[in-house]
């Protein structure tokens, strides 16, 4: 997967964990993240989904260097963020953001929101301290708050406004890329709606380049050009947003799409795609990750190979029998 | 609410808990009572102004002890000296914790199991055996029994502090930071040492209280401050005789009272403060 139009990449990526044991004695390792390799495009909105517990946040984590990967490349416009030195990196940072999910734990409580918003500005000598005042009232303005309440605590704020200042803050520091973790999830939905719509707004406004992770798989559809689907740990499919919702091919994005409820009377009779078991049911030895739980799993599947198949232009799986065109 | 400042607010919350605030006012008389001693006291607390153990009377309205020193004057003296121990052993034991609470929190790892065994290791000491020890070693007075309530309190402080620490650094506040490559000392000085001063502030009024308590225990056993300086504690120290707590109250109750009333006072003024400086208690 090398794009020539590439901001935000990782190759071959991996994060174990080791989980010791009370007495140590026996450590297992848990593969959070196993061999990802994505490349996000300037300007598109990549979304990533998969249940909980997949490796999508961890996964964010890695792509903005706030964990280092067991393995694998972390590649920001070329330059290898995984291995450059501390003081470097700081440098480099402002130009790729994240927006929490919690916004509640997002800011300091005690700290008055243009505080918060400017104090990385100045830090960063984005302009002196009338022009980084100035700036402040802009970005509250960009993302929807009245700027009167600029010298109020975050705790006056609701979630919504809350996630509102992460966005302002995010932006802040003139980013090309945010990566988003779940940034609606904790919110109302009709407030989820204004969020994203933001979002969207701002993407075009000021040519950002998004990665959207969710589980919501509507909110992901809404804003995401190109998606990727998670599971335990790796990717099992992406492609552009409507192909993967139209023409699913991994039995799981099949099973994830079937979850979802759907708002119309005459869909509640359709066929639905549905898997056995729980997710922490380990597969057999080589085999798909699915394989105890896929519907249309076959003695095929039982010798898995984690290769992407390019089943129509821009769309690939792993899935061995998925069909193509 | 709106501009409020935050110190604003806090007072607004302080002033909702009325015993606090009678306590408060208390507190403060008797500091400034204390600390004015030298101009109110009526007669010196070292040298004796009247007959023996006299009771109160217009000149001495305490009283006098049993070599006729005025008990007002003493009591006066006393306090200002037990505030003095049980403000600079709080000092002490809060910087000395705050400092190491944060190191051990923020780096982790091998200095975090070092601070924290030493931390243990200081907790399980006895200390009123250490004050025998130190004071057999050293001479007893005002200054050693400051130094040794400052080094048997702060563990308290630190683990505290580490607590704090530890879950501050996984707050997303504080990632958003590192994603804006903000520097280390920003983190620390500016978003996680503003987080824990509350709690600490709270804490450390709870200290207080203790060290006077201490220090009068201390000074009673004549391990602490040494006569003819009074302090709270000395003075009960010249009550021990069963003829002088049924016969003479003016030599002791005055001081229990004033001890007791100090304690209690910095207790409530401490729980106020732990409310009124939660900013979610909106």
């Amino acid at each position: 997967m090398i794009d020539e139009m590439a901001v935000l990449e990782v190759r071959h990526i991996s994060k174990d964990y080791r989980i010791s044991g009370e007495n140590s004695l026996i450590a297992k390792t848990f593969h959070a993240v196993e061999d990802v390799s994505l490349s996000v495009r300037k300007g598109e909105t990549f979304g990533i989904v998969g249940e909980s517990g997949c490796g999508k946040s961890t996964l964010a984590r890695l792509m903005v260097c706030l964990e280092k990967p067991t393995s694998g490349e972390v590649l920001f416009q070329g330059m290898r963020m995984d291995t450059m030195p501390e003081g470097q990196l700081r440098r480099v940072r402002p130009r790729f953001q994240m927006v929490f999910q919690d916004s509640g734990s997002s800011l300091n409580p005690r700290k008055r929101v243009q505080d918060i918003l400017r104090e990385p500005m100045l830090y960063h000598r984005i302009g002196n301290r009338q022009q980084v005042d100035r700036r402040v009232d802009e970005l509250l303005e960009m993302v929807g708050l009245p700027v009167e309440m600029k010298d109020r605590y975050p705790h006056a704020f609701s979630g919504g406004q809350r996630q509102r200042i992460c966005i302002a803050r995010a932006l802040s520091l003139n980013p090309d890329v945010i990566v988003l973790d779940e940034p609606v999830s904790a919110l109302d939905v009709s407030v989820q709606a204004q969020i994203l719509n933001l979002l969207r707004e701002l993407q075009e406004k000021l040519g950002l380049t998004y990665v959207f992770i969710g589980h919501g798989l509507g909110a992901v559809h809404y804003v995401s050009h190109r998606i990727a689907v998670m599971y335990l740990g790796q990717i099992v499919e992406y492609g552009s947003s409507d192909e993967l919702f139209d023409h699913p091919a991994h039995p799981y994005t099949k099973a994830l799409l079937d979850a979802a409820p759907v708002a119309q009377v005459d869909a509640r009779d359709r066929i639905r795609t549905s898997l056995k078991g729980e997710m922490d049911e380990e597969p057999p030895r080589g085999a798909c990750p699915l394989f105890n739980r896929c519907p249309f799993a076959d003695a095929s599947c039982e010798k898995f190979e984690n290769r992407m198949r390019e089943i129509a232009p821009g769309h690939f799986t792993v899935c061995s029998r998925a069909k193509e065109g | 609410m709106k501009n409020k400042t935050h110190f604003g607010m806090i007072a607004r919350r302080f002033l909702k808990h009325k015993m606090a605030v009678v306590c408060l006012v208390l507190l403060v008389i008797l500091i400034v009572l204390a600390l004015l001693a030298p101009v109110i006291a009526p007669y010196s607390p070292t040298k004796p102004s009247g007959k023996f153990s006299s009771p109160p009377t217009a000149e001495h309205i305490l009283g006098t002890d049993k070599i006729g020193r005025d008990m007002y004057s003493r009591i006066l003296y006393a306090t200002q000296v037990s505030l003095e121990v049980g403000f600079l052993a709080t000092l002490i034991s809060t910087v000395v914790g705050v400092v190491l609470g944060l190191i051990s929190g923020y780096f982790g790892g091998a200095v975090d199991k070092a601070i924290m065994s030493f931390t243990d290791m200081v907790m399980s000491f006895p200390y009123i055996l250490l004050v025998l020890v130190a004071a057999a070693i050293f001479q007893p007075g005002k200054w050693s029994i400051i130094l040794i309530l400052g080094f048997v309190d702060w563990p308290g402080v630190a683990r505290l502090v580490r607590g704090n620490v530890l879950s501050l650094r996984e707050t997303n506040f504080v990632k958003s930071d590192i994603t804006s490559g903000m520097p280390r000392r920003y983190i620390l000085f500016s978003e996680i040492l503003p987080n824990t001063i509350a709690p600490v502030l709270v804490y450390a009024t709870s200290v207080f209280a203790l060290s006077i308590l201490d220090e009068a225990a201390l000074s009673y056993l004549g391990m602490g401050v040494q006569p003819p300086t009074p302090s709270l504690g000395n003075l009960l120290n010249g009550a021990e005789s069963l003829s002088v707590l049924t016969g003479k109250p003016w030599l002791w109750v005055p001081a229990g009272a004033v001890i007791i009333l100090l304690v209690m006072c910095i207790n409530f003024v401490g729980d106020a403060l732990r409310d009124a400086l939660d900013p979610r208690n909106e």
